[in-house]
């Protein structure tokens, strides 16, 4: 247990008084392996579930100072020294969360204005763009705009060719034209006549593509006059804008210590209300249920013995096959190990009866990352690559480590150094030298990671109590049993060795029990069931075949390394001596940045396609303990 | 033809596969039986052990998820403005979630208790909840709503909030925009599609400008130009015109005799606004399903098919929840809307 499961989990069961919850909540927070589990309350005429109102004004606090901190840009600064253990009582949780919710008043309306700010900005900036259009216009614009009594203007734009044409029609009904800004083949006018004849125009207008134009109210002055009257404008906004950073500078200044203090009351309160919803009992006894690893046990009553001052009880036991699917799953693995375990996490978390994939990833995402990509030269680059980034790689170092050492084991057993296969002697062979022994040695590789699997699925599912789903489906022990006898049917096959009746016979047998398995399984009606029965019943050989077949991938690769090493080397002996020695580098450099990435991807993907679709749910729940968040704010953000 | 054949192929198989689960009104009667409903669930494609669902919370949710999951089925092949109307489309159930937040921000209740009651709207779920749910304020509320699709919805009701602030205003405002915007993508697509679309959409803004003008006149005593004012006069038979003089009469009879012929005999004899508006929808969803059934490879089809499924849905849950309370089966044929029902 917990390399390859998740560790032993206990139920615990802490009965204690209800007014020593929050102390028991310090403790278990400053113990931080207490995982609590979710509890149904019943309302009654105790009133509701106890710390409920605590749990409320947290979440309301916790949400008003994040707010607040993200106004401001205020990090709150503080040591572990100052997060001194102690309860923090609802009273002054709710005083701490009026507090923030006058300073979040105060923000938010700080953020209105700021908004307000950025739309007058926004409207200065769409006038001076509309103004462009008018500024070769010489008069007072606010002429053009409203009604009059005799005069009818309008003011707008129209294609250049149809200009000359619209100038002698509307003369014929007393209006003139005057253009005052021409751009892109389009002509920018001002219409003027007497009223009279606004119908007969409308129609001239239309036929000739005329687009009114609108002018702002803004612009009731010479387009001069408006570009002076846009500049002011500008200018208070900038005003408005320097005050308003200056007020926010004031209002970090004054409330920054407040904001620090807060942040250490919150993540005092947090454990409490974290585990609410944990409680269960009424009147004066309350019961806190959860997780504790099982080698943490002793921890626990530790912390809570020092803590608790009125007594308690602690009832802990394993869990029950029923309570499996809730168990939380954690595991804890030596530093090599993480970047993997990320990656594992990446697809799924484990149930807590579930194998741990992350061993069997690791070992098997190594190797073939070395076998597709094995070269001394490359391999060595990656690791000192890795090692020289280890402090921005952090975690991931071991994992570039790990890649680039059995690309170099690899790259030994091939003989390839940067591609060149002349200069090392292979401890193997070159992979192009026996292609076909290559891709025989991916098959059974393949065929093998395929049986782990199942097996670890099999294993899987009788540890769950799915005995059915275990013994009888495709990718429990009756596919196993005809995928074994499928390759032994094909490999005879490949001997030209017969196929008799006998091991047909064999080989239908587990397929039958598939296919009850799977029409026991569908409720649908008669026709559409034998439909289903049929398509998943092919899709179960398929499967098995396509799967085995996608490992060849793993050899194709080791052979394209060294083709694209050929095609490198190729080019540079076509080149004189720098060029020849320039390609070479940039040759070498394509090679592992884009097949190395390639193969990277591939290998996770044959993982988890072909591994963990098989055998791994990844619907675990990760173990969350309440925790007393302890470290130092700098270093989180 | 040939290139709407190619690019909606898919959508057109979709559409046809799920149009299956459209029941018609007589079948969807079988609900109101005992021992019927695992049989009717299953032709409508929902779980056969929903009828056993007691709380009608969970119910409509899982209603919703069915409907909000075959949504996001028929939006992933699309691309462009068919994508961009769909998916504005299904901001209709947004409103819902943004109306609740809105009266609980308004009204300062629990948010834990509010938060129960938003309809979870994945994989379609395009408003930043979290945020909304804790503003503290409709200013800040509509702040938040500004970092959504809806941007333009909240600048239009900040405006409509800074001139009055009125809780009802504000949500007239927010249904006024979203029906407009649909009215502006509806008039964006292909022709056919188009013309398909103001059809059916243009019948159910009739129903909605119907129903809405009934209330505001006749309910809250609202002014007649106010009235007129926050309808959307885009709908096949209620223009600008009828709208306006509907607008101006006192009573449910008078607005029935000054309606066009069309609907004036459809809803002959209609004696309060739940019968007008059941009657109403009625007409929509006629023709939303004639045109499901008669036409192939556009995106209408898509459109109608969510449209007249969300009702079957509303109306399964009206069925079930109504059972789950214990009411009279005639109560729940009303509310269900199993009588007026074309």
């Amino acid at each position: 247990m917990g390399l390859f499961t998740p560790l032993p989990m206990r139920r615990v069961s802490l009965f204690l008084l209800r007014e020593e919850l929050p102390a028991a909540a310090l403790a278990l927070g400053e113990c931080g392996v207490f995982d609590p589990q979710q509890q149904e309350y019943q309302h009654s005429e105790h009133g509701g579930r106890p710390g409920h109102d605590y749990q409320q004004l947290y979440r309301s606090a916790r949400v008003r100072l994040d707010k607040i901190l993200a106004h401001t840009e205020i990090a709150p600064d503080f040591t572990n020294e100052e997060l001194v253990p102690r309860v923090v009582s609802e009273v002054e949780l709710r005083e701490l969360n009026e507090w923030l919710g006058m300073v979040w008043r105060e923000c938010s309306q700080c953020e209105e204005n700021q908004r307000d700010l950025q739309e007058r900005e926004r409207t200065v900036e769409q006038l001076r763009h509309t103004l462009k259009n008018f500024a070769m216009l010489d008069i007072d614009l606010g002429q053009l705009q409203g009604e009059r009594v005799f005069l009818d203007i309008h003011i707008g734009n129209l294609p250049e060719a149809s200009l000359k044409r619209l100038t002698d029609a509307v003369s014929l009904i007393g209006y003139t034209v005057t253009v005052y800004l021409r751009s892109e083949q389009t002509a920018h006018v001002v219409l003027a006549g007497l009223k009279g004849a606004e119908e007969e125009l409308a129609s001239v207008l239309e036929a000739a593509s005329f687009r009114r134009m609108a002018l702002p109210e803004e612009f009731s002055a010479t387009p001069m006059e408006v570009q002076r009257q846009l500049r002011e404008r500008e200018r208070s906004n900038q005003a408005r804008r320097q005050e308003l950073a200056i007020e926010m500078s004031k209002r970090r200044e004054r409330y920054a210590e407040g904001l620090r203090k807060a942040e250490v009351t919150l993540r005092l309160a947090a454990p409490h209300a974290e585990l609410v919803e944990a409680v269960s009992g009424r009147g004066a006894l309350v019961v806190l249920t959860g997780w504790v690893p099982e080698d943490r046990m002793a921890q626990l009553r530790a912390s809570l013995g020092e803590r608790l001052s009125g007594g308690f009880a602690l009832e802990d036991r394993a869990p029950t096959l029923e309570e499996c699917a809730q168990v939380p799953s954690l595991q804890r693995f030596p530093a090599i190990l993480r970047p993997f375990a990320d990656l594992v996490r990446n697809y799924g978390i484990p149930r807590y009866t579930e194998v741990d994939p992350t061993w069997l990833f690791a070992v098997t995402f190594i190797l073939m990352f070395g076998m597709m990509f094995g070269d001394v030269g490359h391999g060595a680059t990656f690791a000192l690559l890795a090692w020289w980034q280890r402090k921005r790689l952090k975690q991931y170092t071991p994992f570039a480590l790990l890649a680039g050492g059995t690309s170099i084991v690899f790259g030994l057993l091939y003989g390839s150094l940067f591609g060149n296969e002349h200069i090392l002697t292979p401890l193997w062979m070159s992979p192009l030298s026996d292609p076909i022994l290559m891709l025989t040695l991916a098959l059974v590789w393949g065929v093998g990671f395929i049986l782990l699997a199942t097996g670890l699925t099999i294993r899987n599912r009788l540890v769950d109590g799915r005995y059915a789903e275990a013994l009888a489906t495709g990718d429990g022990l009756a596919g196993l049993v005809f995928y074994l006898l499928l390759l032994f049917t094909l490999y005879r096959l490949a001997q030209g060795a017969e196929v008799g009746l006998p091991l047909l016979a064999a080989l239908g047998a587990p397929f039958l029990v598939v296919l009850i398995s799977l029409w026991r399984h569908n409720k649908a009606p008669l026709v559409e069931r034998i439909l289903i029965v049929v398509i998943e019943g092919f899709e179960t050989v398929m499967k098995y075949v396509s799967n085995t077949l996608s490992f060849l991938r793993v050899a194709a690769f080791s052979l394209n390394h060294v083709a694209l090493a050929i095609a490198v080397y190729t080019l540079a002996e076509m080149m004189q001596q720098t060029g020849y020695w320039l390609t070479l580098v940039l040759g070498n450099i394509f090679i592992m940045v884009l097949e190395g990435g390639i193969v990277a991807i591939q290998v996770l993907r044959l993982e988890y396609y072909e591994g963990f679709s098989r055998f791994f749910s990844g619907d675990g729940r990760p173990f969350k303990p309440v925790v007393l968040e302890r470290r130092h704010i700098r270093e989180e953000r | 033809m040939s290139s709407e054949v190619s690019q909606y192929a898919y959508l057109n198989g979709r559409v046809s596969v799920l149009a299956e689960s459209l029941l018609p009104e007589a079948r969807l009667r079988g609900l109101l039986q005992v021992g019927n409903e695992a049989s009717v669930l299953r032709d409508a494609a929902l779980p056969e052990e929903l009828h056993e669902e007691r709380d009608p919370a969970v119910l409509e949710q899982r209603l919703m998820s069915v409907l909000m999951h075959e949504a996001a089925l028929l939006i992933r092949p699309l691309s462009g403005l068919d994508r961009e109307l769909l998916r504005y489309w299904m901001g209709r159930v947004h409103l819902i979630n943004l109306k609740l937040l809105l009266r609980g921000i308004v009204t300062h209740a629990e948010r834990e208790a509010l938060a129960s009651h938003l309809l979870d709207l994945r994989p379609l779920d395009f408003l930043p909840t979290q945020a909304l749910l804790h503003s503290e304020d409709v200013a800040e509320f509509l702040r938040n709503l500004e970092q959504s699709p809806f941007s333009e919805m909240a600048r239009y009701a900040r405006t409509v909030y800074s001139e009055r602030q009125s809780q009802f205003d504000l949500e007239s405002a927010l249904d006024h925009h979203y029906f407009t915007g649909l009215v502006k993508r509806i008039n964006a697509v292909g022709e056919r599609d188009r013309l398909r679309m103001r059809m059916v959409i243009g019948l159910y803004l009739d129903q909605i400008n119907l129903v809405w003008l009934l209330r505001y006149r006749l309910i809250y005593r609202i002014t007649p130009p106010h009235a007129y004012f926050l309808l959307i006069p885009a709908g096949h038979h209620l223009h600008s015109k009828q709208l306006l003089a509907l607008a101006q009469l006192e009573s449910l009879d008078a607005v029935v005799a000054a309606l066009p012929d069309a609907l004036r005999e459809r809803l002959a004899g209609v004696e309060n606004i739940t019968q007008v508006e059941l009657r109403m929808e009625a007409l929509s969803t006629h023709a939303a399903n004639r045109l499901l059934r008669a036409t192939s490879f556009n995106v209408s089809r898509a459109m109608f098919y969510l449209l007249l499924r969300q009702r079957q849905l509303m109306h399964i849950h009206a069925i079930l929840k109504g059972r789950a309370l214990g009411l009279a089966e005639e109560l729940i044929r009303a509310s269900a809307s199993l009588e007026e029902a074309v």
